[in-house]
């Protein structure tokens, strides 16, 4: 059962951070990345290769390159290699398009990239995928269930780092320039602002972020392949942000709680029902129907973005809810 | 109306234009929109920019604005190239456009809306964002105390925490003006600032612009309302199918038949 | 010579598939300006509605017909009661995206939890092959060929010399100004997503014959090779569609020579990257330019 908990917990965790990563994008940038689960493998691959060790010594998997390089240099490659790709699939998606058109071709990108990696054996051994991909933290001499939750504890750091970086980010006057493109391009334009460098900007953060997520889950579960990483997976993370709220930190993470919990209980919650194919489908139409329903009735989330006030520096030294307060009084 | 400063018009300004477009066409696949427009504005003048629909005015002002890039001539602003440069660069450069609709950041604040504007605020590349509030505050207070100033100037202070899509028409485009005011603009390009704007914000507006002369921000104004072109502009431009077909101020431009048959007979 | 040959008989059954296909998908934006990435997996519903029928013994060719039929009328219902609802809200480009993604997931699965993730084969003659110099035909391939090249011809016809036609290039130029000029526009939107839904199906059908069997993954590559066709030609170009299928059915197969098998898609995906960093409005620039889609 401890065991259970563990995987749950990494899992949330893992989807709070990518979901973060798509909400810098899709959620205040309103960049439509499509293609936002190639970073999250992106990263795990190169975390896999970065660790697994020169290809020769791994007799029964093929990949194109190898290195033994101990923990955190992974993760830290992983994640510039995200942010390479990401300016990478912007410069080619992101120029002179009309927005769903951009989006449309970074689906393009994320289902070709599956299939070349799918076909292409010798770079990461094709459709099978990596597998005993070394963990991290071997040399604390662990007992299994302890080494899961320190897994588990360091992911939990790296999830609070994160935030803070997003906090920062989004609550500074960065955040509102990457908010008024959103809102509005031309007049975005208008006042100076170079709207190609913010995005490709945004692609570059959430990219890495998305691969430092897969980093992390490869080191985890110790093995990936192309069907953890299809096209729709990318909406399982659009969900968790519709669903939660654009925009705002907390109703993300609360929106990849949720999603991630549908996804782990969905699957002990239905087994009964019939073939396991099933119960992926069930989970993905619920997923597709989600979405719909959240456009339709709540299309900004569980938690909205919310309104940001403005106090100058005289009035933040009174009490915070002696602000507020006053605030209300005023109307 | 309250008494408005209306310079005489004179012989235009010896000085250096402070705008100069030059011989500007713009084709859309056979029609020409703008057909070899020239025309100058002086550093803190106001010249009207006047036609019929579908002179060209507003794609003379994408041109101008950079979103446009023209099929031939040249646009100089303060000595710089626009036509060869990034759409962004005219703001940057001191020169930024309103819009005729739709201009405004609908999900962010009036406040954030001015902020934005802001050019070159600390805090607004990645590392300064990473450095944390400590870094841009107290360069942000600044910036908010100046645009609680603006809108105060515009009656807008309590709209400050509103979000600008939840605004009426008119306040919007004083929203939009208050903004452009934030970037510390040289020259400002008006798309029709009074269209679809009641009275009395028309007439705030109108004494708005006429107090940005007196700061010394030139304007070019594209406008219907033709009283308020008369009681601001020194002078005027006149087009007509593309073409500049007069220019001069507006009781010279009133009085040539070409102008009153191309566009002012056609109204009223 | 003989292998480019062989490879462009090839060419002429894909591009043969790829246009209805295209016609399709440009049709509902031209109407609708929505880019629907559902449909790849309308039409790939439609394939296996006839295979249902095949396996329930109706001919190959009524099948595919019943297919067409069942695509245009699921294609018109989706429009009108799930993708027009969503605009009259004023859902955004963005939005609308969304949307279709999130239909496309649940026609996608809903088809692998009726008929699983295996393929199903299409009952197909065993009949002889034709021979045209080096390049041979089954005769499912003529019939396929001959079908693309008519709903081709159809679809010309139907813009070029009737009033619906007329409408319907009017809807797609200006909406708004059609329907002030008294032309019926929610009609012709509605007739056009049925038409499209209809060639979508169709194609799904011939795309099956064609490898003999569809499974549920099927839409995703193909709606990669329609969209390449559909910006190669110019986005919302119907005339551009055409050409963009019969470019991209042709490279797809003649690429085969050079690359692998296993890399041949990669040409149609080379081709759309390559036309948007060129000419992102493709080559027939009107539309994009209209519609702002690219500049």
């Amino acid at each position: 059962m401890s065991y259970y908990f563990t995987v749950m917990a990494m899992y949330i965790l893992i989807g709070i951070i990518a979901a973060w990563g798509l909400n810098l994008q899709f959620g205040e940038t309103g960049v439509l990345n499509f293609a936002y689960v190639l970073f999250v493998a992106a990263g795990a691959y190169t975390t896999a290769v970065l660790t697994l060790g020169h290809p020769s010594a791994s007799g029964t998997q093929q990949y194109f390159w190898g290195a033994h390089l101990p923990f955190p240099i992974p993760w830290i490659v992983s994640m510039a290699v995200g942010a390479v790709l990401g300016v990478a699939v912007g410069l080619v998606s992101l120029r002179r398009l009309r927005g769903d058109y951009q989006a449309m071709v970074m689906l393009v990108v994320s289902l070709i990239a599956t299939y070349l990696v799918s076909a292409n054996v010798g770079f990461l051994n094709g459709e099978t995928g990596l597998a005993l991909i070394p963990q991290p933290f071997g040399n604390l001499h662990l007992s299994e269930l302890n080494y899961r939750w320190f897994f588990v504890a360091v992911t939990a750091v790296v999830t609070l780092l994160v935030f803070e970086v997003m906090r920062r980010i989004t609550g500074s006057p960065l955040g509102r320039v990457l908010r008024a493109v959103r809102e509005n391009e031309a007049a975005a334009v208008a006042l100076g602002t170079n709207v190609v460098k913010m995005r490709l900007l945004t692609m570059a953060v959430g990219g890495a972020v998305a691969a430092l997520s897969g980093a992390i889950e490869v080191q985890f579960i110790g093995a990936w392949a192309p069907a953890g990483w299809t096209y729709p997976e990318t909406f399982g993370l659009f969900a968790a942000v519709l669903v939660g709220g654009r925009g705002n930190l907390g109703g993300v993470a609360l929106g990849a709680f949720l999603v991630q919990g549908l996804f782990l209980e969905g699957t002990v919650l239905l087994p009964s029902i019939g073939n396991p194919d099933l119960v992926g489908a069930v989970q993905w139409i619920t997923m597709g129907v989600m979405i719909m329903l959240f456009m339709w009735f709540r299309p900004r989330g569980v938690l909205p973005e919310r309104r940001r006030r403005f106090t100058t520096e005289a009035r933040t030294r009174l009490p915070l809810l002696l602000v507020r307060a006053q605030r209300d009084a005023r109307g | 109306m309250t008494e408005i400063d209306r310079p005489t018009a004179g012989a235009p300004s010896r000085t250096a234009p402070l705008l100069a477009v030059d011989d500007v066409s713009v084709a859309f696949g056979g029609v020409r929109a703008v057909d070899h427009l020239s025309f100058d504005v002086a550093p803190g003048s106001i010249v009207g920019l006047i036609g019929p629909n579908g002179a060209g005015k507003s794609t003379a002002l994408k041109v101008i604005g950079g979103e446009v890039k023209p099929t031939s001539g040249r646009v100089r602003f303060d000595g710089a190239d626009l036509v060869g440069a990034a759409p962004y660069e005219a703001a940057r450069r001191g020169l930024v456009r309103t819009f005729q609709l739709g201009g405004e950041f609908a999900r962010l604040t009036v406040m954030e809306n001015l902020l934005v504007a802001v050019p070159g605020q600390k805090g607004e590349t990645l590392l300064g964002a990473l450095a944390g509030r400590r870094w841009w505050r107290a360069s942000q207070d600044a910036e908010v105390r100046k645009a609680r100033d603006i809108l105060g100037g515009l009656q807008l202070r309590d709209k400050e925490d509103a979000y600008a899509g939840d605004l009426s028409g008119g306040q919007r485009k004083l929203v939009e003006i208050a903004r452009a005011l934030m970037a510390r603009p040289k020259m400002l390009l008006l798309d029709e600032p009074m269209a679809g704007v009641n009275r009395s914000l028309a007439r705030r507006i109108e004494e708005t612009l006429a107090r940005l002369r007196s700061d010394g921000i030139a304007l070019l104004l594209v406008e219907h309302e033709l009283g308020s072109v008369e009681r601001l502009c020194e002078r005027v431009v006149v087009m007509a199918n593309g073409s500049k077909i007069a220019e001069g101020d507006m009781t010279e431009v009133r009085s040539r038949d070409d102008v009153l048959s191309a566009y002012l007979g056609r109204r009223k | 010579m003989n292998q480019v040959l062989s490879s462009l008989g090839f060419g002429i059954v894909t591009a043969s598939i790829l246009l209805p296909a295209a016609i399709g998908f440009t049709l509902q934006f031209s109407a609708t300006n929505v880019l629907n990435i559902g449909f790849g997996s309308q039409m790939t519903l439609a394939a296996f509605i006839g295979y249902v029928c095949t396996s329930h013994g109706v001919g190959l060719w009524y099948a595919l017909l019943l297919a067409g039929v069942f695509g245009g009328v699921t294609s018109l219902l989706l429009n009108r009661f799930l993708l027009t609802p969503f605009m009259r809200r004023g859902t955004t480009f963005f939005g609308m995206i969304v949307i279709t993604i999130a239909l496309s997931l649940v026609l996608e699965y809903t088809i692998e939890a009726i008929w699983g993730p295996q393929s199903v084969f299409y009952p197909l003659s065993t009949g002889g092959t034709v021979h045209l110099g080096s390049m041979s035909f089954t005769g499912e391939q003529l019939v396929i060929i001959g079908i693309g090249v008519a709903l081709a011809l159809a679809t010309h016809a139907l813009l070029r010399y009737t009033r619906t036609g007329k409408a319907m290039r009017a809807v797609a130029g200006n909406a708004p100004l059609a329907r002030a000029s008294g032309v019926p526009a929610q009609r012709i939107v509605d007739l056009a997503w049925m038409l499209s839904g209809f060639m979508g199906g169709a194609a799904g059908v011939m795309l099956g014959i064609s490898l003999s069997s569809v499974s549920f993954t099927m839409g995703d590559t193909l709606l990669v090779e329609i969209i390449a066709a559909a910006v190669l030609g110019g986005v919302g170009q119907v005339y551009g569609a055409m050409l963009g299928s019969v470019v991209i059915g042709v490279l797809l197969e003649e690429s085969a020579i050079v690359l692998s098998g296993a890399y041949a898609p990669i040409s149609a995906f080379a081709v759309l990257i390559i036309v948007l960093l060129i000419r992102p409005t493709g080559l027939f620039a009107g539309t994009a330019k209209a519609k702002g889609v690219a500049a």
